[in-house]
């Protein structure tokens, strides 16, 4: 994926300000910075669910920027998880991750089945889940069937939106768990989190945003211990100070 | 409407499959309280229901001189009626309510 040079206005104020950046195939870059520095805004453009003013992005060399009404076949190469989860109250577990097969991929009710069932296995949500609704789900099974509903759509990348910022300390650990196996097995991701751990753990690089530019990108270490923009240095500062996330 | 997106639907897919489905099993039961009031107050119901039943009641009155018992019985009517059609919705929200949404 190719971003380059994105720019985003919301009533005259520039969110982002000329983000660029590539991701290679089964890279993990990880995302952070003060709340109102435009992450969520970034990934939503990546995402095309907003659109953004200026720039261009491309995927599998194809730029999504200029695609029109198409730009829905290429969304399903981009699995989003929102920090709300945003599951479909209406549907069971089960139907939430294989509404988008039946839907947009079209495909037959047994196929889909088979794939929902190995995307929900591979989030560790067994079958006992399955014809539950998210209401009666954990916060962490919740965001566990966001991220099956993305996975079995098969994108190509994934893009994670503070995927553990809404849910308790001791359930955050489970989703992690989820997006650190993925990102093992070769899915490419980019990841906007406050989790430092986890970003020391599995990125690639590791991106600071602040008010909306990238104000330092490196290998998680030299970013997080030996930064060079003094911004950088204070936001760190904070963050290890309180043990560890950004939050 | 975002995650709706976000897996490929159109805007038209995301209305018709995700919104629609839960804006409509949210809006049961103010559509019970609905038809209470319709049942009054709107013409046709009105004409077939209330003036019916008012007319046939004051007929009763006219023809056996009592005024007390015929309005009893309308009155019933009514709560029957409104009854039976509240009970009927709250059969089809049972059913459709999106479980854990709300207590009980």
């Amino acid at each position: 994926m190719k971003v380059e040079n994105l720019w985003k206005w919301f009533d005259e104020k520039p969110v982002l300000k000329g983000i660029s950046f590539e991701v290679r195939r089964g890279e993990v870059k990880v995302i952070m910075g003060p709340s109102g520095a435009g992450k969520s805004t970034l990934l939503k453009c990546i995402d095309m669910l907003v659109e953004p003013d200026e720039g261009k992005i491309w995927l599998e060399g194809v730029e999504l920027t200029n695609l029109g009404k198409e730009i829905n076949q290429y969304r399903r190469k981009m699995g989003f998880v929102f920090q709300e989860f945003n599951l479909f109250s209406h549907l069971t577990a089960l139907d939430n991750v294989m509404i988008g097969l039946r839907k947009v991929r079209k495909l037959p009710k047994d196929q889909a089945l088979e794939i929902a069932e190995k995307a929900l296995r591979t989030v560790h949500i067994e079958r006992d889940l399955w014809h539950k609704y998210p209401a009666q789900l954990s916060g962490g099974q919740r965001q566990r069937v966001a991220i099956a509903r993305a996975l079995a759509m098969e994108p190509v990348i994934m893009l994670y939106d503070e995927p553990t910022s809404a849910l308790d300390p001791q359930l955050t650990g489970e989703v992690l768990e989820v997006i650190k196996e993925l990102a093992e097995n070769g899915m490419t991701s980019i990841i906007v989190t406050h989790e430092l751990g986890f970003a020391l753990e599995i990125a690639d690089e590791l991106m600071i945003m602040m008010d909306g530019k990238i104000i330092e990108r490196g290998s998680p270490r030299e970013v997080v211990y030996s930064p060079e923009s003094d911004s950088t240095k204070v936001f760190f500062e904070k963050v290890l100070q309180f043990g560890g996330t950004s939050r | 409407m975002l995650a709706a997106r976000a897996i490929g639907m159109s805007k038209w897919q995301s209305a018709f499959h995700i919104i629609l489905p839960q804006a409509l099993r949210k809006a049961i039961p103010q559509l019970s309280n609905e038809y209470s009031i319709i049942l009054k107050d709107s013409a046709i119901c009105f004409i077939l229901g209330v003036m019916e039943i008012m007319t046939r009641t004051r007929y009763a009155t006219i023809a056996t001189g009592i005024a007390f018992i015929p309005y009893l019985i309308a009155g019933g009517l009514y709560i029957v009626l409104t009854y039976a059609g509240a009970k009927a919705f709250d059969l089809v929200y049972s059913r459709v309510r999106m479980r854990g949404l709300v207590a009980g």
